[in-house]
Order: C-alpha cells, then sequence, then structure tokens
C-alpha cells in the first residue's frame, strides 16, 4: 500500500463537519461523572477563608456560635458499591462469558408489562438448557436445525409482594434468558419485575416450525428486562441502577461501582444509587401507580 | 501536537480537532458501515466527556480514545443485530479514488478477522509501532507481532503478491 492511497483514505474516510458539531453538542450535554476538580479546589478555597474568617471573628470577641467541624471522610461522601454488598458470593455468580448485546435502553415503561412485582431471597440459581428441532425453510426446503438456547432458573421466595397475585411467602421460579451482566446471588435480595413468558420456550426466527425437543418452561416467569443489575435490597436501602429515573430523590445518595466489572458490566453499572426504605417506598409505589399497576 | 491541557474539561474541542478523523477511520475500518461508523463516533467521545478523565501523557489521551473506540466496535459488531444484518459497506467512493490494488488490499485489511485486523490496519495505515500497538490493546508486544505476522499471512493467501512483507 502506498502513501498516496493512504492518504487518499485519510482524506475520504471522515467525519462530516454535521457530525463533528452534533457529536460536540450530545456530548457536552451529558452529565459528567467526576467531581470538577478546579471548582472542587475553589469550594476548598472558599471554606479555608470562611473557617479562617469564623476564627478570626472569634479571637476578636465578635462571634460566639460554635464552628461546626466536617469530619466526613472521601468514603462517607462517596458510597462504594463494595462496602455496601458482600463480596464473596459475587465471582461465583458471574457468567464465565463476556456477553455483548445490542438492547434498547432501559425504561420504566416497561414496567407496564409486569404481571408481578415482587421482592425477595434468592433461594437458588441454575440453569437450564433446551435443545429443540424444527423445520426452517431459509436455507433449503424442509430443512432441520438445531436449536440451542440457555436460560437461568432462579427461585426466589416473594417476602414482599409490590404487585400481582403471588402470595407473599411463596417461593417463586423465575425463568429468564442468560442475559444477566451480574446475576442474582443466593442469600442476597432483590426486586424483581416479572412478566409472563408464556408456558414455552420462543423459538429464534419467524417461519420455524417445531419438530421435537423440550420446550416447556419452569416458569412462565421472566425478568422485565434481564440487561442490568436488578435492584437489591440492602441492609441500608434498596440499590438501583441510574436509568431508574423516577427513584432518584434529592435524598437518594450515589454509590460508586467500585468492583471490577467486564466491558459489558461496565454498560450497565457505571453507577448506581442508593435510596432509604422510606424514600424508596414512596418512588416506587408512585412509579408503580404511574405506569398504570397500581391505582 | 500541543494539545495545553491533560485534562478533559478544557480543551474538549481541541482534542476533538485533533483526533477526530483518526478516531473515526478506525472505527469505520471495524465496523465498515457509515451509519455504524457514525454511532461509535459518536459514543467516544460521550465517554470521553463523561469520563472527565485526566491523562498522564498525551499519548496516554491517544490510546485511551482508540482503545474505547475499538471496544465501541466490538460491541457493534458483537451485537445480535449486527450479526444478522447482511452488510452493507459504503466503500464506493474509496473504490472510485483508490487504484484497484490498494482498495484490495484495504478491503482485504478491513474484513480479516479482529485479532489480526486490528494490529494489521493500525500498523499499516494509522502508522503505530508494535509498541504503541500493545499499549492501545493491553497486549503483549510478542502478541502483536504474532498477530501481525499472521494476519499478513491470511492476507498473503486472499491477495497472493508481497504487499505485507516486514
Amino acid at each position: 500500500m502506498n502513501k498516496e492511497s493512504i492518504e487518499i483514505i485519510k482524506n475520504t474516510v471522515k467525519p462530516d463537519s454535521s457530525l463533528i458539531e452534533k457529536t460536540k453538542a450530545v456530548a457536552m450535554s451529558k452529565k459528567r461523572t467526576k467531581t470538577h476538580i478546579p471548582a472542587l479546589i475553589a469550594a476548598c478555597l472558599l471554606v479555608i477563608l470562611c473557617a479562617s474568617f469564623a476564627v478570626t471573628k472569634i479571637q476578636s470577641g465578635d462571634f460566639t456560635g460554635t464552628v461546626p467541624v466536617n469530619e466526613t471522610t472521601e468514603e462517607e461522601r462517596e458510597l462504594l458499591y463494595s462496602k455496601l454488598v458482600p463480596q464473596e458470593s459475587l465471582k461465583e455468580n458471574k457468567i464465565d462469558r463476556n456477553v455483548i448485546l445490542s438492547v434498547a435502553p432501559f425504561s420504566e415503561t416497561y414496567l407496564k408489562d409486569s404481571v408481578a412485582v415482587i421482592e425477595g431471597e434468592v433461594l437458588s440459581v441454575g440453569k437450564k438448557e433446551y435443545t429443540v428441532i424444527y423445520e426452517f425453510d431459509k436455507f433449503e426446503k424442509g430443512g432441520r436445525l438445531t436449536q440451542k438456547t440457555e436460560t437461568l432458573i432462579i427461585e426466589i421466595r416473594a417476602d414482599k409482594v409490590w404487585f400481582g397475585d403471588i402470595k407473599e411467602g411463596e417461593t417463586v421460579t423465575v425463568e429468564t434468558e442468560m442475559y444477566f451482566m451480574m446475576l442474582p446471588a443466593v442469600g442476597r435480595k432483590y426486586v424483581l419485575p416479572l412478566c409472563d413468558e408464556g408456558k414455552e420456550i420462543k423459538l429464534d426466527e419467524a417461519g420455524q416450525t417445531y419438530l421435537s425437543g423440550d420446550i416447556r418452561r419452569d416458569s412462565i416467569y421472566s425478568i422485565i428486562y434481564p440487561f442490568q443489575m436488578q435492584i437489591e435490597r440492602i441492609e441500608n436501602g434498596y440499590l438501583f441502577t441510574d436509568n431508574w429515573i423516577s427513584l432518584i430523590t434529592g435524598e437518594t445518595k450515589s454509590v460508586k461501582v467500585d468492583i471490577p466489572l467486564t466491558e459489558a458490566e461496565e454498560e450497565y453499572a457505571d453507577k448506581m444509587y442508593l435510596n432509604s426504605e422510606e424514600v424508596f417506598t414512596e418512588q416506587f409505589l408512585k412509579l408503580l401507580a404511574n405506569v398504570g399497576l397500581l391505582n | 501536537m500541543q494539545i495545553q491541557s491533560l485534562r478533559t474539561d478544557d480543551c474538549f474541542e481541541e482534542v476533538m480537532e485533533e483526533y477526530a478523523d483518526m478516531i473515526y477511520r478506525i472505527a469505520y475500518a471495524n465496523v465498515r458501515v457509515k451509519a455504524d461508523t457514525d454511532d461509535v463516533f459518536q459514543e467516544v467521545w460521550c465517554r470521553y466527556y463523561q469520563k472527565n478523565k485526566t491523562f498522564e501523557s498525551e499519548e496516554h489521551r491517544r490510546n485511551w480514545l482508540i482503545n474505547v473506540t475499538l471496544k465501541c466496535c466490538k460491541k457493534i459488531y458483537s451485537s445480535v443485530r449486527y450479526k444478522r444484518t447482511v452488510l452493507t459497506d459504503d466503500m464506493s467512493l474509496l473504490k472510485e479514488k483508490l487504484p484497484e490494488r490498494d482498495f484490495e488490499i484495504y478491503d482485504a485489511v478491513i474484513r480479516l478477522p479482529e485479532k489480526y485486523r486490528i494490529p494489521v490496519y493500525l500498523y499499516y495505515y494509522e502508522d503505530f509501532s508494535v509498541n504503541e500497538i500493545s499499549e492501545i490493546t493491553k497486549t503483549n508486544a510478542s502478541t502483536v507481532r504474532s498477530q501481525m505476522k499472521r494476519g499478513r499471512e491470511k492476507l498473503k493467501e486472499i491477495l497472493g503478491g508481497d504487499d505485507f512483507d516486514e
């Protein structure tokens, strides 16, 4: 390849000016994930100035009030995921393959397809494999293809039923595609919005005719949006990803996900939030009402 | 190239001006479809702006941008949609402009499997050294060398000739 040709490629394969302008606008409208350092320095200077002013006032006798001492540590200001969630069981509950998918982003409106929203402790997590033979004319007339599908079977005890006909205390089996970036761990508690996926697994493409193989699902329940970390109940409240926008209030605390994540998980778990039980309950009930699940 | 600050805040537009073309070319060489290239381009700069990183050096910034570009491309070509899509390459303009043999070579390079395509493309078309590619892709230099060797062999099988001899 000669240099002139490389120059031709450089002059031909380039972004349009409209794309550059659009990209600038989109990028600069996004929220920053880190503190602006000059702003932080300015804030520190301001605190120092105020403190000096207060000390001068005290020394001169003009000020009789107390100066609040800020003893907040860095860790207290920024909650860390690793400190909130026990880490022992995380590794063994991660899928050992790097699943990268292009899926529609999460929207809270998906909730309206829920048949139940339960909260409870995960009792067991397992996998199930389906091998189905079907007829498919795409490649040749009367062609036979074998489809292998893997699902995740989660048993969860419904300690709380936010919505739906499931009884509290009942053990619910949930069967969902293997798309979890972070698997629900046994012994931990989650809030799972569930949809009805039917009694049989679905075939990959239209035009397939079922011939043989087990297609009966272990459960009709599946998770509405299995492509991200689910809402987790922890001692301090509820942890959730940043796309549950209705749950974020002035009292919500930001949590830095500081555990090693795969590339795929990074997409979905860049940032999480923590709500106290009271705030979560209030906001979540409002959300369930807004999407039409509750009156 | 002399960008004043290694922080994202101060010089976003300046950095974009410097690296936009290269990021776009690398994205195109990996996803081969203009619409997807545009998507990758946007995602890279959004991530760059959002991450708000402070870089150790200009090379660190450049390498980070390329690495993120490759990750974004991987996300696209590993997606279910991409696998199920019949690719319609937008290369008619390049085909017109490049000498026939050079177009064939470019076309063959960007169709190599990922592990060969990335080092071969960065080395021959973006003029990076093996050590730089090793830093960008976070792979051992010896692995990069062997990937390039295997990539060249593949190209020879496809194209014949000695266009990519060391």
